[in-house]
């Protein structure tokens, strides 16, 4: 093994020896060759057209060919005519309600809990940065609330505000309030001494430090940390759906559930996964948008 | 025949026994004492820094030089004793004290002339304004080109050179540098400190520079402070009359180096540079 390695690396070291070997690279280099960022930029969306049409081909020759029940795991071919036809619906009369409509009820939930919940976390960082004393007082609550499982102030939210959009989005904003509070501080308490003191020094006050240092410093982590709460939003308000909250993606599935309409539960999955996927993109480019000096993952 | 110029205990003394040539300090250091916690990081440092010379501040690692630069800043205050700067008490961050350290510190999420306007900015210029004042001063250094850009994609030379630039666009009387070209390969750290000495001669502003590197010291200092550690106190201060631009050859600046070398390398107590001695490199 070792020799074979010794081999290998003596080859190319050979063929290019130091003095033509290529610069070190760069941030500034010249952008690299057109095949390679074409490969680079269709690899993924391709590999991933490719891995899903194995799936769903295995998927329906297993249920074609008898391995499992198409009653528990509908195929595709019967999912999708199902979906196109707009059968994915729960409820009788005007209480009829459609995939894109509970799509839509869940999105709203997700958004203003995400919003209100970054806007609090941001506030309530602010002032536990600015107030020494806020700290030891405001912090270990955060913290403690952080852990919670969202599921758990269901009850408290239905008691509180009623069933619906109230009660998800206070589920949401529960979710993600802790844990992105606690990532804030950090964020804030990591930017380093160095800014602040020649920012300082160049004559900024407490506001400017604020807007031009402090929150454009700790934006990479607070943009991933708003990525990774949307998972937890995206989580809590199917689970708070599925919970009591009787309306939106997660009550469609659970109503597949209860009328033994594995079909209906597959397009809720569907969904689930494709609007999840499609925002997380979504979250990435406004990553990559925002905090351009950094590279984003 | 060695004489200890200035003994710990006696520093406040120190000033007086020097004649100074300029009458105002730039920045005062009056028996000032720091600690954070149980570490002393300065004890009892007494020190005149007079306006518009250069002062170069060198000794042994963690004998707090840096710790000085920030109280002269107004970013720590002493523990005891006091800092003036202009004959006014530091009472915090000052606009007329400008500080750079071994890392440029340039915001990465700013144009490399926003960088340079940030100062200007702060003492509410107009946005444009700002900006067009940055590019003049970018154009003077060679760095037109890279106005527009995003200081990661300067070289480390040209970041240094930016950070410069940013601290002298708001015509700072007082520098405070930390190392500031600690971190640059050897022939752009001698661009730098040309470029250095040449600005600071042109702004008549007060430089207090910490190094450790003995041959920067001795090519731009008007002053030499050199600390014991630890706590940090001042060994010995000595004048460096030599006229610039100074050559590396110079016998008395090479013998002056070898006696830095020997007391950085012990880190001695004590000063070794007797009476006749710095007279006589005084009036070189
Ligand atoms: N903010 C701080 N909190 C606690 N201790 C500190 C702080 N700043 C400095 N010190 C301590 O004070 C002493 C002097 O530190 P300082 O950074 O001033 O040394 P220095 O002379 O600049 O060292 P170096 O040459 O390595 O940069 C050190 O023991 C250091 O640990
Ligand atoms: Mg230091």
């Amino acid at each position: 093994m070792t020799a074979q390695a010794a081999t290998t690396h003596a080859a190319p070291a050979d063929a290019a020896p130091e003095a033509t070997a290529p610069p070190p690279p760069r941030r500034a280099a010249a952008p690299p060759p057109l095949s390679r960022r074409l490969a680079r930029r269709f690899a993924t969306p391709l590999s991933f057209v490719f891995a899903w049409a194995v799936l769903l081909g295995l998927w329906e020759l297993g249920a074609a060919a008898g391995w499992f029940s198409d009653r528990i795991l509908p195929p595709p071919s019967q999912t999708i005519p199902f979906l196109l036809a707009g059968e994915a619906t729960v409820g009788f009369g005007t209480q009829r309600t459609g995939l894109m409509e509970a799509i839509s009820v869940t999105l709203v939930r997700i958004s203003v809990g995400l919003v209100l919940g970054l806007v609090a976390a941001i506030g309530v960082a602010f002032l536990i940065l600015q107030v020494k004393l806020l700290r030891a007082l405001v912090l270990p609550i955060v913290q403690s609330i952080a852990p919670i499982s969202p599921v758990a102030w269901v009850p408290f939210a239905i008691a509180i505000v009623g069933i619906g959009d109230p009660a998800a989005i206070f589920v949401v904003f529960m979710a993600i309030f802790g844990s992105m509070c606690c990532a804030a501080v950090a964020a804030f308490d990591s930017v380093p001494q160095e800014y602040r003191k020649v920012a300082r020094s160049l004559g900024a006050g407490t506001a400017e430090m604020w807007r031009t240092v402090l929150l454009p410093a700790a934006a990479p982590s607070l943009m991933t940390m708003v990525r990774m709460s949307f998972f937890a939003a995206w989580m809590a308000v199917l689970a708070g759906e599925m919970a009591g909250i009787n309306s939106g993606l997660g009550y469609l599935i659970i109503m597949g559930q209860q009328m033994y309409n594995m079909k209906l539960v597959m397009v809720g999955i569907i969904a689930i996964g494709v609007v999840g996927f499609a925002l997380d993109r979504l979250l990435l480019v406004a990553q990559r948008r925002i905090v351009w000096w950094e590279d984003a993952q | 025949m060695n004489v200890r110029l200035t003994a710990p205990g006696e520093a406040p003394a120190m000033p007086a026994t020097r004649t100074i040539a300029t009458p105002n300090a730039a920045v005062e250091f009056g028996r000032v004492t720091k600690t954070f916690g149980d570490v002393t990081a300065i004890e009892d440092v007494s020190l005149r820094v007079p306006a518009g010379e250069f002062t170069v501040l060198i000794g042994p690692s963690g004998c707090g030089k840096s710790t000085l630069l920030s109280l002269a800043a107004g970013l720590e205050a002493p523990t005891e004793g006091f800092v003036t700067a202009h004959g006014r008490e530091v009472t915090g961050p000052s606009r007329d004290t400008a500080l750079i350290f071994q890392q440029h510190n340039l915001f990465p999420w700013m144009t490399t002339e926003a960088n340079v306007a940030y100062g200007l900015r702060s003492r509410g210029m107009a946005r444009r304004e700002a900006l067009a004042r940055a590019r003049e001063l970018l154009a003077m250094v060679g760095l037109s080109d890279f106005s527009k850009k995003p200081p990661t994609a300067l070289s480390g030379g040209m970041r240094q050179r930016v950070a410069l630039v940013r601290a002298f666009a708001t015509e700072p009387t007082l520098l405070l540098m930390d190392e500031p070209f600690g971190a640059l390969d050897h022939q752009t750290r001698k661009i730098m400190q040309a470029y250095l000495l040449s600005t600071w001669r042109d702004s008549g502003a007060t430089v207090v520079m910490v190094t450790h590197d003995l041959d920067e010291a001795l090519m731009l200092a008007d002053r030499l402070v050199l600390f014991t550690g630890q706590p940090g106190r001042i060994a010995e201060t000595l004048d460096i009359a030599a006229p610039r631009p100074r050559s590396r050859d110079d016998p008395g600046l090479r013998e002056i180096g070898a006696r830095l070398e020997r007391h950085l390398a012990a880190a001695a107590e004590a000063a070794e540079f007797t009476e006749a001695e710095r007279a006589r490199l005084a009036s070189r």
